[in-house]
């Protein structure tokens, strides 16, 4: 069995330093991130098939354009908890940050 | 309507509401009431403004039994109660660093654990520090974790002893993980350009759920830093500014001094019963309140000029002067003060030279008072309602008495009885004995004062929101489909409640859930809330029950009934209830007429006084 960790999904060809970011978002928290490649695209759908793959029941999609959601398996598909669509690496972060955040139950930053 | 019956209306115009009561007069003297109607109050009470409300609820009041305004024989309206209230609040402590010697924050996630001590130097001239000197690094803001990392293993591998980092960016996790030596590592820095290089400095992380044991404490510091007992003495509040945190940066600089003095706060001069009492206003709110006991009756209170207290008083003065102006212009030095509350209180504040935004919890006096105006100014009011609906208009009766005799429409109760009203700048008591005389007080201190604490003391700064705490009962938001109410019960939410009250308290509101921008935790958020209502309402509620009381003894009283909007509070009326249960007295919340809760007592009693007099 998968040990526990956040789902992370993304496109093929996703750009290597949002991955980077997201990573070191969760890594600060200090929640553990399972990285893994997939075919598909849309940051929301990914994130939300992460969070179904997910034991801790939360996923994160990036897409091939570099789009980031952090999405929860009871959340419903279209309505992830958060999207940045269009972001900069501090906004990637975070966005690891509060994939963790949603783990820890800690207000998300 | 039978001949000889009279249609009238009873109006009190509120700080806030506009209350109405329509009943029908009986040729035999009998009541029958027939509706209610409330609205918010248009423009400052008794101005000309406040008409508008006024004659919107006598309207609704009308339709709503049908009935049309010419029909109405007697407008009745209140004389307000002649009292004037404002607030202040000064801080007496406060904690300044002259020299940055301290980073005393809670960073959510600090890196590494235990105490590191060394010479501060930048991670950019770590390649050049002496191998015999311990370091504690120091990383500006825009280094990436992978950089700051490796300068360290670098510098570590070279042989020199590096033993602690503070970093501007938030990322000691990342950092630490990275390092082949663990150190203590804190993060969130913000003016990290502001900690000294080549000084001295000491560095301590406590594990998940611990607090700091060596800079928290006093002589920790003095051991660390190697301090002569006068030296130790000038650090000790850099100790106590630091108590309760997970980690914390001291650095040692040789003019480095952290005071933590008291603002010459003033004395309060308090005038009354044919002597002067001062106070120090220092000496905390118990103080203040038992030297207003021994001047009873309160004449006037003056606070010494160029002083704290002064200002606060000149300033509830000069909006009391506003308040009360009609046109011919009011001298703020021609105002009584009356009486006044006192609440010890604390607001956190930003410690002056921190580095970090660092808080700490100062003392602060509270002040309510209060003024009594002998200005009728319902006579304008009462033109133009006359005016508009074509009708014979009264202004009648003190306040208190009217309310009195509203409240005695509350089933179960029989004079004598106490009426307490709850309001927002004052606490009003009035008692109707059996015979029919009627004694009224007023306290200062109601509502806006209880805001002001909690807005303070939780360190909102925003009045909205600290209204919502003190109205709403609280909850944390445990999923995006659950919340845990603030009495442990958990309710569940078909739709997902929105991530951006994930995790937080949040007040639950009829619109939903508002979340409380706050570190603290619902339990404190919970308390402030309870101990600002008790040190007000409660406080006050027996300060005016002794007032009134036979002898200022509370075991005289029979019945007392809680009205105004405070009385709809969820928690206020169980708090004096408790208090007052040892006193033997009948206490609760008022139902007027059998329906209408704590509202409506004043327009109700002038209906009834107007049905008791002989016509």
């Amino acid at each position: 069995m998968e040990k526990p960790a956040i789902v992370l999904h993304h496109a093929r060809c996703a750009p290597a330093a949002v991955l980077r970011e997201v990573a070191a978002g969760a890594e600060e928290e200090g929640v553990p991130l399972r990285v893994q490649a997939v075919s598909g695209d849309g940051e929301v759908e990914l994130g939300h098939t992460a969070a179904l793959d997910s034991r801790l029941s939360v996923g994160v999609g990036v897409s091939a354009a570099g789009g980031v959601a952090v999405h929860h398996a009871q959340l419903p598909a279209d309505r992830p908890a958060l999207s940045v669509p269009d972001g900069e690496a501090p906004d990637w972060r975070r966005a690891g940050r509060v994939a963790a955040r949603v783990v820890t139950g800690l207000p998300l930053v | 309507m039978t001949a000889g019956d009279r249609l009238v209306v009873g109006v009190d115009i509120g700080n806030s509401t506009t209350e109405v009561c329509l009943a029908v007069l009986g040729a035999d003297g009998g009541v029958r009431y027939l509706g209610t109607a409330l609205t918010r109050t248009t423009g400052v009470k008794g101005t000309p403004a406040s008409t508008e409300g006024a004659l919107t609820a006598v309207r609704r009041a009308l339709s709503d039994v049908r009935r049309r305004p010419e029909e109405l024989d007697v407008v009745l309206l209140n004389e307000a109660t002649p009292v004037i209230s404002g607030l202040a609040m000064e801080t007496i402590t406060e904690t300044v660093i002259t020299e940055s010697t301290m980073i005393g924050h809670n960073p959510a996630t600090p890196g590494g654990l235990g105490l590191g001590v060394g010479t501060t130097v930048s991670v950019a001239d770590l390649a050049e520090h002496p191998v015999d000197e311990p370091a504690v690094v120091v990383v500006p803001p825009g280094w990436d974790f992978d950089d700051v990392a490796a300068a360290v293993n670098a510098a570590v591998r070279r042989g020199l002893p590096v033993v602690a980092a503070v970093l501007a960016g938030d990322d000691a996790v990342l950092v630490s993980n990275r390092l082949d030596t663990p150190v203590p590592v804190v993060d969130e820095v913000s003016a990290v350009e502001k900690v000294p290089l080549g000084m001295r400095a000491a560095v301590e992380v406590a594990g998940p759920g611990r607090t700091i044991r060596t800079l928290s404490n006093t002589y920790g510091i003095a051991t660390v830093f190697d301090l002569d007992p006068d030296q130790t003495r000038q650090v000790s509040p850099v100790a106590r500014a630091l108590t309760g945190n997970r980690s914390a940066v001291v650095v040692r600089t040789p003019a480095g001094d952290v005071t933590d003095r008291r603002i010459p706060v003033g004395v309060l001069e308090l005038r009354g019963a044919g002597r002067t009492v001062k106070v120090d206003v220092d000496a905390g709110a118990e103080a203040i309140m038992e030297a207003l006991a021994r001047v009873q009756p309160l004449e006037d209170a003056h606070g010494e000029p160029g002083t704290h207290v002064g200002g606060m008083l000149a300033a509830v003065r000069d909006t009391m002067a506003d308040t009360m102006d009609d046109g011919e212009g009011v001298d703020p030095g021609d105002i009584a003060i009356r009486d006044v509350l006192a609440v010890d209180t604390f607001v956190p504040a930003e410690v002056r030279g921190g580095l970090a935004g660092e808080i700490a919890l100062e003392n602060a006096v509270g002040l309510a008072a209060m003024v009594r105006t002998s200005r009728s100014r319902m006579k304008a009011v009462a033109d133009r309602v006359a005016g508009a609906l074509a009708a014979t208009t009264e202004i009648g009766g003190v306040e208190g008495e009217m309310a009195a005799l509203g409240a005695l429409t509350t089933p179960g109760v029989r004079a004598p009885v106490v009426v307490v009203d709850l309001g927002g700048g004052s606490t009003d008591a009035a008692l109707l004995t059996a015979e029919g005389t009627s004694t009224a007080v007023h306290v200062a201190g109601a509502g806006e004062l209880v805001t002001k604490l909690i807005d303070s003391e939780l360190a909102l700064e925003d009045r909205e929101v600290a209204e919502l705490v003190k109205r709403w009962p609280l909850a944390k938001v445990e999923s995006f489909f659950h919340v845990r109410h603030e009495d442990g019960t958990v309710q569940f939410f078909d739709e997902p409640l929105p991530p951006h009250v994930f995790a937080r308290v949040v007040v639950l509101t009829e619109e939903g859930p508002i979340p409380i921008g706050t570190r603290h935790t619902l339990d404190h958020v919970r308390r402030v809330r309870r101990e600002a209502k008790r040190r007000v309402f409660v406080v006050n509620t027996l300060r005016a029950l002794r007032q009134v009381a036979p002898g200022g003894e509370l075991r005289q009283l029979d019945f007392v009934v809680l009205l105004g909007g405070s009385a709809l509070d969820f928690e206020i009326p169980d708090l004096i209830a408790d208090a007052l249960a040892g006193h033997g007295v009948v206490c609760g919340t008022g139902n007027v007429q059998g329906d209408q809760g704590p509202r409506n007592a004043v327009a109700t009693g002038l209906v009834a006084a107007f049905a008791a007099r002989p016509s």
